[in-house]
């Protein structure tokens, strides 16, 4: 079987779509809320979603997921509810790619290799972990090497410079290209030379390349559109949905618009 | 101190010959450390630089052809890289001959023939025995003193170079596994060369291999030889490829590493070479102990603390890293730092803290030398030491009150790093522990361990030989790692790290990482950390501010679990109690976390006799705790 995501970038490719993919806290509004979050996210045009899987110490991100991390351990979210939920939306077929955005020390707790083998049973497709550098990886690398299991994503900093081709060598998936320094949610604030880096990065990359970090609209990647193939909102789509209550109109209505404006880029 | 008078700092060796400890404790191919016997020319040295020799051998024994004058020694080592260990290669050494040794700073003497009693006696340095083995029967003339912290298995004329019959190897080496303990170095000497090496390391899987006469070339060491001796050895733990090997370099044990965001790994990069570079440079270290001793005011006094060592009934000694400037050993870490991120051309630093000592440090060295300086604090500790929150806002440093999570150290070391990975184009994050990623916790410890230096240093002078206990508390590790730093390769020196047990084990509110802690990873390390079943970080608690952090360094996790050192924990109760008793008895008010160690002290003090010797870190003063503890009495 091949890995969702790859399928999916494939596809986008086929039709020249950008990808759009989104970023929410897995547990919030509670369970059910998320399941239903998740489903009208499908159906709005998302093309990959981020399903963040809540810690205590998220030294990557920002102030927003902090606190939607907080809430969400508040409600008793943790890595196991989270793959019992993601085995109720396959059974009930939902196909969209999903990744889970998630700390290395949650893996880690409940166990390299059955993590990995949950992952599996369960259909995620993808891991993003932004305190695992390239360095780091060997270990969990080796729990991945098996039929079906998720695809690490690679992350690539403004600074990364010359470690580029090294992250990229055995990448899969796409290329998670950090639009600025620092953590998640900082609006507009993207690094000075973000053409040149990105530009770097797209032409080393046999995969696609995406853009996340500080995003909002489809129209702040204009500037960037011809060396980046998707982007990635997170901060801003947790505002919108504490915002609106977590209704999945709200998402649905942000989701497809953002989506045909990134198209018509 | 190398011979040459080159200042030194720390000794770097220390990793290396740990990491080799745990290789063979985890059974795994090792790569053994490298010693170059005999040198007698100043273009050897870098020849031994170049490979990253771990020991140079000097003979003084004059039928030997390859003896050396002191003098020529010393000219020779002023060349030599100061992360080589200085091995003084002696025959049936007199107490004359002992004294020259001592004095010109060698670091290992080496003994073949007779070892004299007097000079076991008297001998400050760590001990090499050198032993004749051609059947297993030798065995048993082995010396097995304390003193005594390696064996040089030779063939049976010492140096001939005559390569000894292997073939018994095996059975020879079960045996003299079972009569060595652990911590011990065994040294395979004898006839080694580029083509025998590989084999020899299979059948002995030695620490260290020794070679001499198989480098030279017309009784000359050549360059070429030497560098083929060294890939010989190098290649043989190195078949899983270079990463494996680099990756070593970040760990202790199964510990350490660098778990932060990709934004960050050039930036660690990057430091690790300011960092390499500046500790092998004269003019850094001239400044940095310029600034220890005329600013710090060190070195700190190693106090006979008469009246509490009458009352415990051993020998106590108080390292008094309390009358340092700023008034705990904070500071030393963070001079070192910051006079990094000057040569480093940072002119923003930030900080986090917990107690307020290490920010109040920071805020003090970025004061002198001018430096924008910020420090993150959680809110409950900024409650907690108000007075060291003020101290650093009148040093001109802002200080940033952090509100998430368990708002403590732990989460003001989230919102630093979160900071550093904005602004690490330009800023210098000084951490104060030995935690965080690889190089903190490997700069840290080189900057603190001036507190072992001295101490060791200061125990000889006052008694003549080494103590039995030395002790410290740990938060996350730094003023104990520096404490034991230089006693972690003697081991007849008992090394006990005290954490904060809080309200009791028991209760769940503590700061025992080691005690209930189980490896996983924050701050960019892998180390003993206390979570609950989701593998989400706990809140640690203590009474003492700087304790109160759910992990340690991970070179404690290491020192933990190869057995090196003890980890025990005290209650915040038994700590105010000793707190008080210390006042008492010495007229000295100890930092509350410093009290978790004198609290241990007394517990410790009971397996002693009234003549043995305990080291005892004072890590600070207790000015800032007056306020805790004026409130707590007032409860009761």
């Amino acid at each position: 079987m091949e890995n969702r995501i790859e399928q999916k970038m494939q596809h986008l490719r086929e039709r020249g779509e950008k990808a759009f993919i989104t970023y929410m806290t897995a547990g919030l509004p509670d369970m059910d809320g998320c399941k239903e979050l998740i489903k009208i996210q499908e159906q709005s045009g998302v093309d990959v979603l981020e399903l963040g899987i809540p810690f205590s110490d998220p030294v990557a991100d920002g102030p927003v997921i902090q606190n939607a991390y907080y809430k969400s351990i508040q409600l008793g979210t943790n890595v196991k509810k989270v793959f019992a939920l993601m085995k109720e939306v396959r059974a009930e077929g939902v196909e969209v790619p999903i990744i889970f955005m998630m700390y290395y020390n949650t893996a880690l707790h409940f166990g390299l290799d059955k993590f990995v083998e949950e992952c599996i049973i369960s259909g995620v497709d993808g891991l993003i972990i932004p305190d695992l550098p390239l360095e780091e990886q060997d270990n969990l690398k080796d729990a991945l090497e098996r039929e079906g299991a998720p695809v690490l994503i690679q992350l690539v900093s403004p600074v990364s410079a010359a470690r580029i081709p090294r992250i990229l060598e055995h990448a899969r998936g796409f290329v998670y290209c950090v639009s600025g320094m620092g953590v998640t949610g900082q609006r507009g604030n993207f690094h000075r030379e973000i053409i040149c880096y990105l530009s770097q990065v797209k032409e080393a990359s046999k995969i696609p390349v995406m853009m996340g970090f500080g995003i909002e609209r489809a129209a702040d990647v204009e500037p960037m559109k011809d060396v980046i193939d998707g982007a990635i909102v997170g901060s801003y789509f947790i505002q919108l949905l504490e915002k609106n209550d977590y209704q999945p109109q709200a998402a649905a209505d942000y989701c497809r618009i953002f989506k045909e404006q990134l198209n018509a880029l | 101190m190398s011979i040459c008078g080159m200042p030194k700092l720390g000794s770097g060796s220390a990793y290396r010959i740990e990491r080799a400890v745990s290789h063979m404790q985890m059974g795994t191919r090792q790569t053994p450390q490298i010693k170059i016997c005999g040198i007698t020319r100043a273009e050897e040295a870098s020849y031994l630089n170049e490979i990253h020799a771990d020991y140079a051998g000097f003979v003084f024994w004059e039928r030997s052809r390859r003896n050396v004058s002191f003098a020529q020694a010393e000219e020779i080592c002023k060349f030599l890289h100061k992360d080589i260990k200085r091995v003084a290669v002696t025959v049936s050494p007199d107490l004359d001959l002992l004294e020259r040794i001592e004095r010109a700073r060698f670091d290992i003497l080496q003994v073949h023939g007779r070892l004299r009693e007097e000079v076991v006696r008297q001998c400050s340095l760590p001990i090499w025995r050198a032993c004749n083995l051609q059947k297993p029967e030798d065995l048993q003339k082995l010396e097995r003193l304390e003193k005594i912290t390696g064996y040089v298995l030779d063939a049976e004329t010492s140096g001939s170079g005559k390569a000894f019959d292997w073939s018994a190897g095996r059975e020879m080496m079960k045996r003299m596994r079972e009569t060595l303990f652990m911590g011990r170095k065994f040294i395979l000497a004898g006839g080694l060369n580029a083509q025998n090496v590989t084999e020899a390391v299979k059948i002995f899987k030695p620490d260290i291999v020794d070679v001499s006469s198989g480098v030279e070339s017309v009784r000359e060491k050549t360059r070429a030889l030497v560098r083929e001796f060294s890939e010989a050895v190098r290649n043989i733990g190195e078949k899983k490829g270079e990463r494996i090997m680099k990756k070593s370099d970040r760990y202790y044990g199964k510990f350490g590493g660098q778990f932060v965001s990709e934004s960050l790994m050039n930036a660690l990069e990057e430091l690790d070479m300011a960092y390499e570079k500046a500790i092998h440079d004269e003019e850094f270290l001239r400044e940095y102990d310029y600034y220890m001793k005329q600013y710090v005011g060190r070195e700190t006094p190693l106090y006979l603390a008469e009246n509490l060592s009458r009352e415990y009934g051993t020998k106590i000694y108080l390292k008094r890293e309390d009358l340092n400037h700023t008034g705990a050993h904070k500071i030393n870490n963070v001079i070192g730092q910051i006079l990094l991120a000057k040569r480093m051309g940072k002119k923003k630093v930030i900080a986090e803290t917990g107690a307020g000592q290490h920010g109040v440090a920071t805020a003090t060295g970025a004061a002198l030398f001018h430096m924008e300086c910020t420090v993150y604090m959680g809110e409950e500790d900024m409650r907690r030491q108000q007075l060291n929150v003020f101290r650093m806002e009148m040093l001109g440093a802002k200080v940033v009150c952090v509100k998430s999570g368990s708002r403590t150290l732990k989460d003001a070391t989230n919102e630093a790093i979160r900071t550093w990975s904005q602004t690490v184009e330009d800023t210098f994050y000084v951490i104060g522990s030995a935690v965080g990623p690889y190089p903190y916790p490997k700069m840290v410890k080189e900057f603190q361990s001036v507190i072992s230096r001295e101490s060791r240093k200061q125990i000889l002078q006052a008694e003549g030989r080494l103590p039995h206990v030395v002790m410290a508390c740990v938060g996350g590790g730094s003023n104990s790692i520096g404490m034991f730093a230089e006693f972690i390769e003697e081991p007849s020196v008992k090394l006990i790290g005290v954490e904060a047990a809080g309200l009791g084990i028991e209760t769940g509110k503590h700061a025992s990482a080691m005690a209930l802690g189980k490896p996983g990873t924050l701050h960019g390390m892998r180390s003993y950390l206390l979570q609950n079943d989701d593998g989400n970080i706990q809140v640690a608690y203590s009474v003492s501010a700087g304790l109160d952090y759910p992990g340690v360094g991970p070179e404690h996790a290491y020192l933990k679990d190869s057995g090196r050192a003890e980890y025990v924990s005290i209650t915040d109760e038994e700590a105010l109690a000793a707190l008080q008793e210390l006042c008492m008895l010495e007229g000295i008010i100890p930092a509350i976390e410093s009290a978790h160690a004198i609290a241990y002290a007394r517990k410790q003090a009971k397996k002693m006799t009234a003549d043995e010797i305990m080291i005892v870190c004072l890590s600070g003063r207790g000015d800032k705790d007056v306020h805790t503890i004026y409130e707590l009495n007032k409860r009761q």
